[in-house]
């Protein structure tokens, strides 16, 4: 995993694209290399959907929907409904390991050529609890968010085969 | 405190400045409400340091040494060392866990004082072994490494009392 998180350059747009690289980047190495046992097992009782590639099928799809739902308000493209509030996670158990993977790598590129053109102030075109946002604001959640589901990655990592780091 | 991700502005600072204000935010409501005895319990056995305490002091001393050493030049007073590389992790284990909440908040205080008055191109005053970064930079590793060590509070959290929540 060569993920680094130092950008060439120091301005806004350079550090914001290298830290979600870095965190995408940090998600697929916590992922690569387990077999399909152990990337569906979920060792938290109490949380049965939470396996490394139900976390990472989750992970593309909360791109694709604060991209092509919050910041250019288009129709929802999720598999999340009503009845299946967690159809994200749970999709990622019926995929092959090599699938997830493979999406997520394609939505991860995808959403860098986003950010890498957008205006950062441009107000957001879909509707949100959180009223009006701008690009800035998904790409920092977008950080914040798959950083915080590294955290459980490198958690499940370690309990799946003990590798750390 | 309300724990909120929604910026009061939507241009820069504003944003990521709310951002730190609730990851770090959250680092101290996965914390509080543990007794004395589950704070201190690392449920994996291949890091006997993960534990809820000793990671929130991890938190703290992280971000003095960001903030005060990195950006401004100031002395790491940091209980780690070359004997002790985990000082701090242990450290967090020695005190009351109200001592290592209200430390931790304290930084926060802190931290937030200190980056007001300073702009975000600023250059660090230390030179790091690959690049020299800027206020900007620092703050949004800030964000990146709090959010990710949630991420490890929030499952240290569930097996701790099975409480969960974003």
């Amino acid at each position: 995993m060569a993920a680094s998180d130092t950008p060439e350059m120091f301005d806004e747009r350079s550090i914001l694209l290298q830290m979600l690289r870095y965190s995408q980047e940090t998600a697929l190495g916590k992922v690569r290399g387990l077999s399909e046992e152990l990337a569906r097992t979920a060792p938290l009782a109490s949380s049965p959907m939470m396996s490394p590639a139900n976390i990472l099928n989750h992970l593309r799809w909360v791109e694709a929907s604060w991209i092509n739902e919050a910041l250019f308000g288009g129709e929802s493209v999720s598999p999340t409904t009503g009845d299946h509030p967690d159809s994200t996670f749970d999709e990622g158990s019926v995929l092959a390991l090599d699938e997830v993977i493979r999406l997520y790598e394609e939505q991860a590129r995808a959403s860098l050529a986003v950010f890498a053109e957008v205006d950062l102030d441009m107000q957001t075109l879909g509707t949100s609890r959180r009223g009006a946002l701008t690009a800035r604001w998904i790409l920092q959640h977008l950080i914040e968010e798959t950083a915080r589901h590294n955290g459980h990655l490198d958690i499940l990592r370690e309990m799946a085969d003990g590798s750390v780091g | 405190m309300v724990r909120t991700d929604t910026p009061p502005a939507g241009d820069e600072r504003s944003v990521m400045m709310q951002m730190l204000e609730y990851v770090q935010q959250t680092a101290l409501f996965k914390v509080r409400g543990l007794s004395e005895d589950l704070a201190r319990t690392a449920p994996i056995s291949t890091s006997p340091l993960t534990n809820p305490a000793s990671l929130l002091n991890h938190l703290r001393w992280n971000e003095h040494y960001w903030v005060e050493v990195v950006i401004l030049g100031g002395e790491d007073r940091a209980p780690w060392s070359e004997e002790h590389p985990d000082g701090e992790l242990e450290a967090g284990l020695e005190v009351p866990l109200q001592e290592v909440i209200d430390g931790y908040s304290e930084q926060v205080q802190l931290t937030r004082t200190l980056l007001a008055d300073l702009d975000f191109d600023t250059e660090a005053d230390k030179v790091l072994k690959d690049f020299h970064p800027n206020v900007r930079w620092v703050v949004l590793h800030l964000i990146e490494e709090t959010a990710r060590h949630n991420g490890h509070l929030d499952l240290l959290r569930e097996m701790a009392d099975g409480s969960v929540g974003d």
